[in-house]
């Protein structure tokens, strides 16, 4: 019990580095991507968008990191002598596996509930909270700013004479169609809105492009902000924004079903599956890691790892596209080709497991 | 002449010639870790990239053909050296740090300091060449951005518009004077073709008089330096109809190709923008805080490299071999606050609640100057 308890300390404080470090090496693309989606918001709305956008990426940092872990901790315990002392001691070497495989579990378990039941809704609330930074955003503009381009609609003026009124103004609003769009340059423009609705008085406005009547020196436009800030709620039937318990419910009823179609409900049972699929592959990577790190001892740390992601690349691949081709070509039923790489990945960790841990 | 004054007569006072074995055998070390920790990880951005972006590659037209594998080998060819750029000082870190580490592990270190060597002298190659890989980073930026961008763009348009050309849409770019100019549709041209577009809107103003011009299509014509166009017409704004005017030509000065693209990329890939490209924008919008502030951060992000080593070492340094983890935990942790440093100061210089010189620079200078309290205060 002490050495499992040891091994499982040194498991999960390697665990830690790795998924910090990880965490660390992602953090600008991140970063960089909330930058791209959200330019021009606030410091502070950018860092609440952080962990949504991260949490997109959860799913396959946890088992990289998961991976590279147990190859570390292995290849050390091997590296140090700790691993021929155990078997000398004529511990069990397959027992030794046991910390990994509960700790497997744990996040096995805690992915399947994260994919499952927190990340639909995060994944929703992502491009709820995108499209909200950007109306607040430009209804409360940094002083200064003299140019907004979002979407198809753009802003560029000469000066700011006040935060809501924009000066030798030249405004882009797009219309239902292509051939609704409007452009319109004006001495003075300025911006107040509604709940729904954009509205933007001009001085002495001229349409350059598009057909509105300005005949007064001042002329009132709104459009509504569904035009500008895409709706997310358009995209709502995609599967990866309903819960697995969601999902379950839409299948089950034929009121639901008969509204769907064929490549809808095909969509939804791959994703069924998909998410329970993902989360076993914890335990696949202790097959893979333990192994890898043990036999790789003589070598750097890194060259370890290195082969580990490469292991990794090739179970993403694999569940990314052996699945489906398995269903497309085969015509193996969706739910069991969803599966397919965890089995020939259960196969061959096995083998690696009982070779790399005999020796 | 007494013993101690012959070692004094070496370099930095050790007696260690610079460039003898053991800093070539110290260099050796850190390029065979940087190599590994850049297969490591820029492997793991490449696979993240490619788990949430696979599926969408990959999926069949509308006329129900699935693109070749091969054409997304094709683009993560290109796409990698864009991942390694944004990962480029961590590769440096990991690899200083597994140098280091091996260093530690067989005792070398220790053998080192018995010799009378300091462990700031003895890594002083690792500092060296993660110097030289900062300022080669500059110069790499450069040259993918110039040759590799385009086609990369080229690919992921195909791959996910599924259009037989790229197409760049709804482009804003500004002439010399800061006016706004509309294209609908920008092809840029491929296998020799020549660039053209769709859907014109300029609408310029000098003094007090607004021009607009407008123009169905046009066609750039390298050789002469102008945009050959159909439909086109300019008139006085508020004049109205009457001064209409049919114009056949317009001046590549007021942009060129290479200007709507540069500006495209300006919406889409700010961060990948190249110093050159970052000038253009400036030359065409000066006031923009934006482009300022990515100015000065591709000067500052080379330093990163540097910075990141004299962060991370002293904590590996600082600990002895039991307790390497928690060196490391101490290294993520810095490393992380220096990012996440770098993040906020440059989302405040883009915003305008920075100066672009504050933003870029003031991180390199915080957590270079923490590195080089941290390192020197090394036991040794």
């Amino acid at each position: 019990m002490i050495l499992q308890l040891y091994i499982l300390r040194q498991l999960t404080i390697t665990l830690a580095v790795f998924l910090g470090g990880i965490a660390f090496v992602i953090f600008p693309a991140v970063a960089v991507s909330a930058i791209t989606r959200l330019g021009g918001v606030n410091v502070s709305v950018l860092l609440a968008y952080l962990p949504l956008a991260a949490m997109d990426l959860l799913p396959y940092l946890l088992p990289m990191g998961f991976l590279l872990a147990i190859t570390a901790a292995y290849g050390r315990f091997a590296a140090d002598n700790e691993w021929t002392a155990m078997q000398m001691a004529r511990r069990n070497p397959y027992k030794l596996l046991l910390p990994a495989i509960f700790l497997a579990l744990l996040f096995g378990a805690g992915t399947y509930y994260m994919m499952s039941t927190v990340r639909p809704a995060w994944k929703y609330e992502q491009r709820v909270f995108a499209r909200t930074a950007l109306i607040n955003t430009f209804k409360d503009l940094n002083p200064g700013r003299t140019e907004i381009a979002i979407g198809d609609f753009y802003l560029n003026a000469a000066r700011r004479p006040t935060r809501s009124t924009f000066a030798e103004v030249v405004v882009y609003l797009p219309g239902e169609t292509d051939a609704d769009d409007l452009k319109i340059v004006a001495d003075l423009a300025k911006f107040r809105f509604t709940e729904s609705e954009l509205i933007v008085s001009f001085t002495n406005g001229r349409v350059v492009a598009g057909q509105l009547d300005i005949s007064s020196e001042h002329t009132e436009y709104a459009t509504p902000l569904d035009r500008i800030f895409a709706d997310p709620r358009r995209k709502k039937e995609a599967g990866k924004y309903f819960t697995s318990a969601q999902l379950r419910e839409r299948l089950a009823d034929p009121e639901v079903m008969a509204g769907l179609s064929e490549t809808r409900i095909a969509q939804y049972r791959y994703e069924l599956q998909r998410r329970p699929a993902f989360a076993c592959s914890f335990l696949l990577f202790v097959l893979f890691g333990a192994p890898i790190g043990l036999r790789l001892r003589k070598g750097t740390r890194l060259g370890a790892m290195s082969l580990a992601v490469g292991v990794a690349f090739v179970y993403y691949i694999g569940s990314l596209r052996l699945g489906k081709q398995l269903a497309e070509v085969a015509g193996v039923s969706a739910d069991l080709a969803v599966w397919s790489t965890n089995g020939v990945g259960l196969v061959i960790g096995l083998v690696l497991v009982l070779r790399g841990l005999r020796r | 002449m007494s013993p101690h004054r012959r070692h004094a007569s070496g370099s930095l006072g050790t007696g260690l010639r610079f460039g003898g074995c053991l800093d070539r055998y110290v260099a050796e070390l850190f390029i065979g870790s940087y190599a590994v920790a850049l297969l490591l990880v820029t492997g793991i951005f490449v696979i993240i990239n490619l788990a949430s972006n696979l599926d969408e590659y990959l999926r069949p037209g509308p006329d129900g053909v699935t693109p070749s594998g091969l054409l997304v080998v094709k683009l993560y060819a290109y796409q990698t050296p864009f991942l390694f750029l944004e990962v480029a000082p961590f590769v440096t870190l990991v690899g200083g740090l597994f140098t280091a580490s091996r260093l530690m592990k067989n005792r070398e270190v220790v053998a080192g300091l018995a010799a009378g060597i300091s462990v700031r002298r003895l890594l002083l190659p690792i500092f060296l060449l993660g110097g030289l890989l900062g300022a080669g980073m500059f110069g790499f930026r450069e040259w993918v951005a110039e040759s590799l961008g385009e086609r990369r763009d080229a690919l992921v348009d195909y791959l996910v518009e599924r259009r037989p050309e790229p197409v760049l849409e709804n482009l804003w770019v500004k002439d010399l004077q800061g006016n706004p100019v509309r294209v609908d549709a920008f092809y840029p041209g491929v296998d020799g073709q020549a660039p053209r577009f769709e859907g014109l809107g300029a609408t310029l103003r000098q003094g007090d008089r607004w021009t607009n011009v407008v123009a169905k299509r046009g066609t750039f014509d390298a050789k002469a330096g102008v945009w050959r166009l159909e439909q086109a017409s300019r008139e006085d704004v508020y004049a109205g109809e009457k001064t209409r005017e049919k114009i056949e030509v317009l001046d590549g000065a007021l942009f060129s190709p290479r200007d709507l693209r540069t500006a495209w990329k300006g919406r889409r890939h700010p961060t990948e923008l190249s110093f050159e490209e970052t000038l253009e924008l400036l030359k065409r919008d000066p006031d923009s805080i934006s482009w300022q502030t990515l100015l000065q951060s591709n000067l500052a992000f080379p330093f990163a490299h540097l910075v990141l080593l004299f962060v991370g070492l002293p904590f590996l340094l600082g600990h002895a071999r039991s307790k390497g983890p928690s060196g490391g935990l101490w290294v993520f942790f810095f490393c992380l606050c220096y990012f996440g440093a770098d993040f906020i100061c440059r989302s405040l210089g883009l915003q305008g609640q920075l100066g672009p010189l504050m933003a870029a620079w003031l991180p390199i200078l915080f957590f270079g100057s923490l590195g080089g309290v941290l390192f020197s205060s090394v036991r040794t």
